[in-house]
């Protein structure tokens, strides 16, 4: 059979393709689309949690909810086949697309298959959105707010929201120092915030913290510092640098940390800073998330534009 | 006396798909020599595979899109090779059907993709339309179009059933017919021969100068198929096939090998499907694996390489991917000279690169 009688059968053909989405697609029932947790039955074994490929599962047994973080799950079904109780199984269909990392909160208190949806803050969007029921089958269609447009004279009783630092960058608690010193070598920043997945302040990491932990020895800090000569103890410097590069962030983190509202107004903040010898002040809104940070730097360009000198 | 000039082709071209960098030395339309350049799209997989041995079964899908399941089942042979698993006849042939059909998908893709780079677009759209049937079947099988996660260490993780076995043959009853008119159109097609017989031509010297692997080497008369080495379930009693190849070397034979091989694709899946019988489809592996091993596949492009050394823990000691483009890529060098500029995208598009695999 010839090109040509293909091109002609083709003309009066239907289409090969489907017009979706306003025509359903065909999705089969074994397709591995996404997974969901019957919070009934999980007995937080941590199976699934310890199984999971690709760490997308994280289980939080206080508060008896399971969370799946979308962007991460890879949809194998290995916590389907791991699951003791049945508790997890495997729905059919086509991820439906998102601005940000969304993390999946099942939560013992919501009805069977609902879950909570978080998005976790993008580098560029420094304010995460609240949390926000919806329904497991439909999910509601959300309108984004256009940020207030006004121009407000900074001064000493300007409130926090005008002043701070909008892009934060956070860690979690259990990510490594490692980390935090590349973060900070790479954006030319002295401290971070350590926070939790619902993004709460737990504490904050400086470079005084690291230097501190790594230097701290039979002979104190000053060690680190000043070393003393000779190969070995050169060799157990390393050595206590690289276990201090290892460890998580929150075992030497300073915590608590002392956090500012949005409405705080900024003459407390300074006067806050001067009393503990802070250098830094997250910043967190009403639901208790990291929304901003108020630095040494954001107070001298107060200064600089109120004209006070 | 005419002046050489060098001209840059890709690692960004229209015809390309992945990025891959040709330095073309041409003496007016004519191409004297290339340089070719590679790495533009490293993403230190090998390291990341050296983490845990288990989550590599997923990891190893990964590499690639279009071999995902020849790379798992790789790297799980490896493994089961080091831990001296002998596993099930029922997983060795499901996995004889699942490495057929991908081998149909990739090189539907590629005719689709050499078509096109010739301006071709009906027969690309054809070639895409039926590879679409064999993507459908593969997710109604496994669950998902490109990343079938249906290996494991010893064996396969889910039975098909037998509505699923009867799927697949009524499936590929109905493509037959198909490929038929894809190939009838490939042979005779005055357009296709015109811009293929005689370009590109790779002699069998040096085919086996380079190492050319897949239907690159076996269209320059070199009947090499690892599938010989009986890996999987190419050696059960009662698979009967012979290695494609044809002895011209050029842009047209390395085309007609991989349609040829869509029928013995076909024809492997329908002896497998007939060889099925009730037993269990995986066996347990106990503890970490130790010692080291290497196993081969052959991927749609050719001879899929994996070394594997482990040190009796969870994470393993080094792991070692040579991919068949690695090395065909190599023979373009031997290709492209004397050609025209113009035909440099149907040559390079004709040994089927895949990137993606060889810079991992």
């Amino acid at each position: 059979m010839s090109m040509v009688s293909t091109v002609l059968k083709n003309l009066v053909s239907r289409p090969a393709t489907l017009r979706y989405p306003s025509v359903p697609a065909k999705i089969p029932d074994s397709e591995r689309g996404r997974i969901v947790y019957d919070m009934k039955k999980c007995i937080f074994c941590g199976l699934c949690e310890r199984r999971c490929p690709t760490n997308a599962i994280k289980m939080d047994k206080g508060n008896k909810r399971q969370m799946v973080s979308r962007a991460k799950c890879i949809a194998c079904g290995v916590c389907v086949e791991s699951c003791p109780t049945d508790a997890i199984s495997m729905r059919p269909e086509y991820s439906s697309p998102a601005t940000s990392p969304e993390i999946h909160v099942y939560d013992a208190k919501l009805t069977t298959h609902q879950f909570t949806v978080l998005s976790l803050p993008t580098f560029e969007r420094a304010k995460p959105e609240g949390p926000e029921v919806r329904a497991q089958v439909q999910p509601e269609p959300t309108t984004p707010k256009p940020p207030p447009e006004e121009v407000k004279r900074l001064g000493l009783d300007s409130l926090a929201r005008d002043v701070m630092t909008k892009k934060v960058l956070t860690l979690f608690e259990d990510d490594s120092v490692r980390k935090a010193v590349q973060i900070m070598v790479t954006s030319q920043i002295d401290g971070l915030p350590i926070v939790d997945i619902n993004m709460k302040v737990l504490g904050i990491v400086t470079g005084k913290d690291i230097a501190r932990d790594a230097g701290r020895g039979k002979e104190g800090v000053l060690t680190f510092l000043f070393p003393r000569n000779g190969k070995r103890s050169d060799r157990v410097q390393e050595d206590r640098l690289r276990k201090t590069m290892d460890k998580p962030v929150y075992e030497i983190m300073t915590s608590p940390a002392i956090t500012a509202t949005e409405d705080t107004p900024l003459r407390d903040i300074v006067s806050l800073m001067d009393k503990h010898r802070f250098n830094r002040v997250p910043v967190v809104d009403v639901n208790g998330r990291v929304c901003g940070i108020i630095t040494r730097a954001d107070i001298l360009r107060v200064i600089a534009l109120s004209g006070v000198c | 006396m005419v002046s050489i000039s060098v001209t840059p082709f890709g690692p960004q071209h229209p015809s390309l798909l992945e990025p891959i960098h040709l330095k073309l030395k041409l003496e007016e339309e004519k191409v004297v020599g290339a340089d070719i350049v590679i790495g533009y799209n490293h993403r230190g997989l090998e390291r990341a595979m050296e983490l845990d041995f288990k989550r590599n079964i997923y990891l190893s899908e990964r590499v690639c899109g279009i071999c995902s399941f020849h790379h798992s089942t790789t790297y799980v042979q490896a493994i089961e090779q080091m831990a001296g698993l002998e596993i099930p006849t029922r997983a060795k042939l499901i996995r004889n059907v699942m490495l057929e059909l991908q081998r149909l998908t990739s090189h539907l893709l590629t005719l689709g993709h050499i078509a096109e780079v010739m301006g071709y677009e009906n027969l690309f759209m054809q070639t895409w339309r039926e590879r679409e049937d064999v993507m459908c079947l593969i997710d109604r099988i496994a669950g998902n179009r490109v990343h079938y996660s249906m290996n494991t260490i010893g064996g396969i993780r889910k039975d098909v059933g037998y509505d699923t076995t009867k799927d697949v043959e009524t499936t590929l009853d109905a493509l037959l017919p198909k490929f038929e008119e894809i190939r009838s159109v490939f042979a005779k097609d005055a357009t296709f021969a015109k811009r293929t017989k005689g370009v590109g031509v790779l002699s069998r010297n040096g085919a086996q100068k380079y190492g050319a692997v897949g239907p690159t080497a076996r269209a320059s008369d070199v009947p090499y198929d690892v599938r010989l080495s009986s890996y999987a379930g190419y050696g059960v009693e009662g698979i009967k096939f012979k290695p494609v190849h044809r002895d011209e070397g050029d842009c047209y034979a390395r085309t007609m090998v991989r349609v040829d091989e869509l029928f013995q694709s076909v024809d492997i899946i329908q002896q497998s499907l007939g060889l099925l019988r009730d037993e269990p489809v995986s066996v347990p592996m106990k503890g970490n694996p130790t010692g080291e091993a290497f196993s081969r596949v052959e991927a749609p492009r050719g001879e899929l390489f994996y070394y594997v050394k482990a040190k009796g823990a969870v994470s393993l000691d080094r792991v070692k991917i040579r991919t068949p483009t690695f090395v065909n890529v190599q023979c373009l060098a031997e290709m492209v000279p004397n050609c025209s500029l113009a035909d440099v995208p149907v040559i390079t598009v004709s040994i089927d690169p895949c990137i993606c695999c060889t810079d991992r």
